[in-house]
């Protein structure tokens, strides 16, 4: 499990300390020299290649110069509206992006979400959730592109079937109602990212459900109840408090 | 027997004579029908008797004549003559006398049994008999036919006297009437209508027009029309005069006026309805009668025409005067109610406003109050006029909120501005006007204009009108000026508590960021310069002070954002959801800083769902839980619950540590308060917080210490009812 949680998705044979040029290419666009001189220590040590920019304009350009396998994206940029550039770059690409926000924008980070952000990393963060945050998106995008998703998920104790819909935790089988089912399915297709409760809603019960977000948090109760040793501290179905939820992948 | 013949022709002509004479007079045809019916020659009986008479004295003088001479015996005859002349009519006397002159000649006068007469003596009495009986017949005749023409005159004066009596009885009840029903009614149009009518009726006329002055130049408009149905196609007239003409001269010289249509068409201010004379009823002659005002003012007119036979009489004009003048009674008496009435209903709303705008919090709500109170008593459009922030005068508020003000009404409402004084209608600035504009004066000055543009100019410039507005405006002027100071005192007060606030929130807050920014700042610098110095373990200390510090900070910041949306009046964007979500994601953020440390949870699982905003009471958790870990040492275990009664949803978070100071209970949730046992760290913020964001979610929060020791931390949230469909899902 943790060997599939490494970033090195495209090159799976190279390690941490494997070779650079082998490693995913990473956009950082954030106007911050500090946090830009953090990030590249961190990522480039980790082998990714690494690419910055401290302007929207300019990050723009390096996210269609560059190929980049993921963008790490800050909302509050002086030049550019965050949320413009998402759009714009979800016009050409599929390119995972994360985006950086600080904890007083949690509407942005919603907003930045639905345009087609894959998750979001609130400041201050430490290096190690944003490296989470890295693996996850790059694992998805790599199934993504290989069309192609996991036939069984394991995190813990918790083992998820697809292809037999079967759920167990400690290899005791768990039953689930059907709308139980389809709620931690999609969790799982996007597990470790972010899935906000629109998007839940809609692909759980359907578009015409998009304002009964009751319903989601009764289901989502019901099932931590199944499935989480102690429901009151989740340790696969975590909440992000005025977001949605998150499966844990580690 | 010729002499005989014309004696009698003239006997016949001198009878003719007093006929004449008798005549009552010439005019007076009625007594005509009377001879004629004494003089017509079917009277027999009366002829008959006449002969019966001769008859008579025949027998008495046949008896007597041996014993009387023949002249004595002819006074037989002349008493009988004289007795019929005297009962029995001219024509039956005469009859009477010849015949009884040619029965004693036949039968007593020598050559007896003969027509002759051989003594002239004879013929002389028997002359004198025809004489004395067309005399003495004529005489009777005259007397009877005078007892009869008085009699005659007598009845027909009696019924003359009765049928005026009659129709003086009707004109009165007519009065009456008309009296009752103006009484009894309490508008003046229904008063003007019943008015019109009733003088056309009692008058007998054809048309009735009566109207009320507007104003004192007598134009008046028309209230009331009563046409017969000779009129029939003038029933919608109401050409509303313009106060000239003979109309004028009524009103002006407040005097009943009674023309015939010759004097009206040649009277020199009439004018024959030049332009208005297809709309206008014709009129015939002409009656016009003043309405009167206690005040002896002129208040209107009524007018008549066409009187149904003849002219207007004197009688007519009287019968008018009174009715006019009960009908201007009347009217005044509605108006003075209806006035006294209008100042009933203004002291009313007067009242209703002092008391709307006392109430009033603030002075959009007072001036539309205002607006609307004034608009509905005067009947008016109402505006305000305000400075704005150049000084200059501009409407703000309206009443109704539609139709705005002409330019040329806004240069006269600077001018009351200006002036402290009204302006427009009615005024001696601007008085051209429709617009009134009244200064609103405050104590310190003028502050606006009340601009009414009225629905009738007349009623809003009465005195006691306009005294009543300007007890509104300076009401208004006032409440106004209270109302601002109140609300500037408010924005002075709130200027200083934000000011003072945010004094101690600088201190408080430079002190707590300064703190975990010293111990990060040294960490960082000590392992920069001199990390080969250190032993591995104080390495690692020191990076995890600096990681601690930091996220220290980041606490605090979050709790700022927190707080500064709570008090910019923020709503909390709360939905429906389970407690267990909220407490997960408070833990899962502590869950470093609980490491090493016993939590239990226990929330049951029929926990209902409560209405919140999960990213604020995670924030409640996270400082209930970040207070309770630094007020209790390292290993201290805590007790998170949850539990339902009365109503709403109780958490509580139970730590094993010192407890709380007694008096603290409250003033733990105050701003900068710092456990006087604690360790002085934090804003002193983070139960305030606490505070105000359930607060927010109306629940209540309280501190207390436990029954084993400890601080128990608690706070509600109400409960909602939940629908079924989300209470037990399917599927």
């Amino acid at each position: 499990m943790v060997e599939a949680m490494r970033p090195g998705v495209r090159a799976s044979s190279s390690g941490p300390s494997g070779e650079p040029a082998k490693g995913p290419t990473v956009v950082v666009i954030d106007d911050e020299p500090q946090m830009r001189r953090f990030l590249r220590a961190a990522l480039e040590s980790l082998g990714y290649r690494f690419h910055e920019a401290a302007t929207g304009q300019d990050g723009l350009a390096e996210a269609a110069t560059r190929q980049p396998d993921v963008i790490i994206l800050d909302l509050g940029l002086p030049d550019l509206d965050g949320l413009e550039i998402i759009r714009r770059v979800r016009e050409w690409s599929t390119v995972p992006i994360i985006v950086l926000s600080a904890r007083d924008q949690e509407g942005d980070m919603i907003k930045a979400l639905d345009l087609g952000a894959n998750d979001y990393v609130s400041k201050p963060f430490g290096v190690g959730l944003l490296l989470a945050r890295l693996r996850a998106v790059l694992r998805h995008a790599a199934l993504a592109s290989q069309q192609r998703a996991e036939p069984v998920f394991a995190v813990g104790a918790l083992r998820v079937d697809l292809m037999r819909r079967r759920v167990s935790v400690d290899g005791a089988e768990v039953h689930l109602t059907p709308t139980e089912y389809r709620l931690l399915a999609t969790l799982v297709r996007h597990a470790g990212l972010v899935v906000v409760h629109q998007q839940l809603l809609r692909e759980v019960w359907g578009p015409n459900h998009d304002d009964q977000a009751n319903y989601l948090r009764v289901f989502m109760l019901q099932l931590r109840r199944k499935i989480e040793a102690d429901p009151a501290r989740p340790r696969y179905l975590r909440t992000e408090p005025g977001v949605g939820y998150r499966l844990t992948v580690d | 027997m010729d002499a005989v013949r014309s004696v009698c022709y003239a006997s016949a002509s001198m009878g003719a004579e007093p006929r004449e004479l008798n005549q009552p007079s010439p005019d007076d045809t009625s007594a005509r029908p009377v001879t004629r019916s004494l003089a017509h020659p079917r009277n027999w009986p009366a002829y008959a008797q006449g002969a019966g008479v001769v008859g008579f004295c025949t027998i008495l003088a046949w008896d007597m004549a041996s014993y009387f001479t023949l002249s004595n015996l002819l006074m037989i005859y002349l008493i009988g003559t004289v007795g019929v002349a005297t009962h029995l009519g001219r024509g039956p006397s005469i009859v009477t006398a010849v015949l009884s002159v040619l029965v004693f000649d036949f039968l007593f006068i020598p050559p007896r049994f003969r027509f002759a007469i051989s003594d002239v003596e004879h013929l002389f009495a028997l002359a004198v008999v025809v004489a004395v009986a067309a005399i003495i017949s004529s005489r009777s005749a005259r007397l009877r036919q005078h007892a009869v023409a008085v009699r005659q005159y007598e009845r027909e004066a009696a019924a003359a006297a009765a049928a005026a009596r009659a129709v003086q009885v009707a004109q009165l009840q007519g009065l009456a009437a008309a009296a009752l029903a103006v009484s009894s009614t309490l508008s003046v149009d229904e008063t003007l209508e019943i008015l019109t009518e009733r003088a056309r009726q009692i008058i007998d006329c054809h048309l009735a027009i009566s109207g009320l002055s507007t104003d004192q130049d007598w134009g008046h408009a028309i209230h009331a029309v009563a046409l017969s149905d000779k009129y029939a196609a003038w029933r919608d007239f109401a050409q509303k005069p313009d106060g000239s003409g003979v109309y004028r001269l009524v009103c002006e010289a407040n005097r009943p006026m009674r023309l015939t249509q010759a004097q009206l068409e040649s009277h020199p201010a009439w004018r024959g309805f030049s332009k208005a004379a297809g709309a206008h009823p014709p009129l015939r002659g002409w009656l016009a009668v003043p309405l009167i005002g206690v005040d002896g003012r002129n208040i209107g007119l009524i007018q008549l025409s066409d009187k149904d036979a003849g002219e207007f009489t004197e009688a007519d004009e009287s019968i008018l005067v009174h009715l006019a003048q009960m009908g201007a009674i009347a009217i005044e008496k509605i108006r003075s109610y209806e006035d006294a009435e209008w100042r009933r209903r203004a002291a009313e709303q007067l009242y209703a406003m002092s008391h709307d705008v006392a109430a009033a919090l603030d002075v959009p709500s007072l001036l539309h109050v205002a607006l609307r109170h004034i608009g509905e008593v005067f009947g008016t459009r109402v505006m305000m006029l305000f400075p704005d922030a150049e000084g200059k005068l501009a409407p703000r508020w309206r009443y109704p909120e539609t139709g705005g003000p002409e330019p040329g009404e806004l240069a006269a409402g600077r001018w009351a501005y200006e002036h402290g004084e009204a302006a427009g209608l009615g005024t001696r600035a601007f008085s051209a006007e429709r617009t009134l504009h009244l200064p609103l004066v405050g104590a310190r000055g003028t502050i606006g204009v009340l601009s009414l543009v009225p629905r009738d100019a007349g009623g809003l410039l009465d005195r006691g009108h306009l005294l009543l507005l300007e007890t509104f405006t300076s009401q208004i002027a006032l409440a106004l000026e209270r109302a601002t100071l109140a609300e500037q005192a408010h924005e002075a007060h709130l200027r200083m508590e934000t000011e003072r606030l945010r004094s101690s929130l600088l201190s408080s807050i430079s002190h707590d960021l300064r703190t975990p920014l010293a111990t990060i700042t040294l960490a960082a610098s000590s392992l920069l310069w001199r990390h080969e110095e250190f032993d591995p373990e104080t390495q690692r200390e020191l990076k995890e002070s600096i990681y601690e510090e930091a996220e220290r900070l980041a606490r605090l910041v979050d709790n700022l954002l927190n707080m500064t949306r709570l008090e910019s009046g923020i709503q909390a964007r709360k939905a429906r959801q389970p407690l267990e979500d909220v407490v997960g994601a408070a833990l899962a953020r502590m869950e470093r800083r609980l490491r090493g440390r016993s939590l239990t949870t226990s929330l049951p699982h029929d926990l209902p769902l409560v209405l919140i905003d999960d990213v604020l009471i995670e924030q409640v958790l996270i400082n209930l839980l970040d207070n309770a870990i630094k007020y209790t040492g390292s290993e201290s275990p805590l007790e998170l619950s949850a539990f339902v009664s009365d109503g709403v949803v109780t958490v509580q978070l139970a730590d094993r540590g010192p407890g709380l100071d007694p008096g603290d209970e409250e003033r733990v949730f105050e701003k900068f308060h710092r456990g006087a046992s604690g360790p002085r760290q934090g804003a002193g913020l983070g139960l305030a917080i606490c505070r105000g964001i359930i607060d927010a979610h109306g629940g209540r929060i309280w501190a207390e210490n436990g029954p084993d020791g400890g601080a128990v931390f608690r706070f509600t949230l109400p409960m909602e009812s939940v629908p079924a469909d989300i209470e037990a899902p399917h599927g």
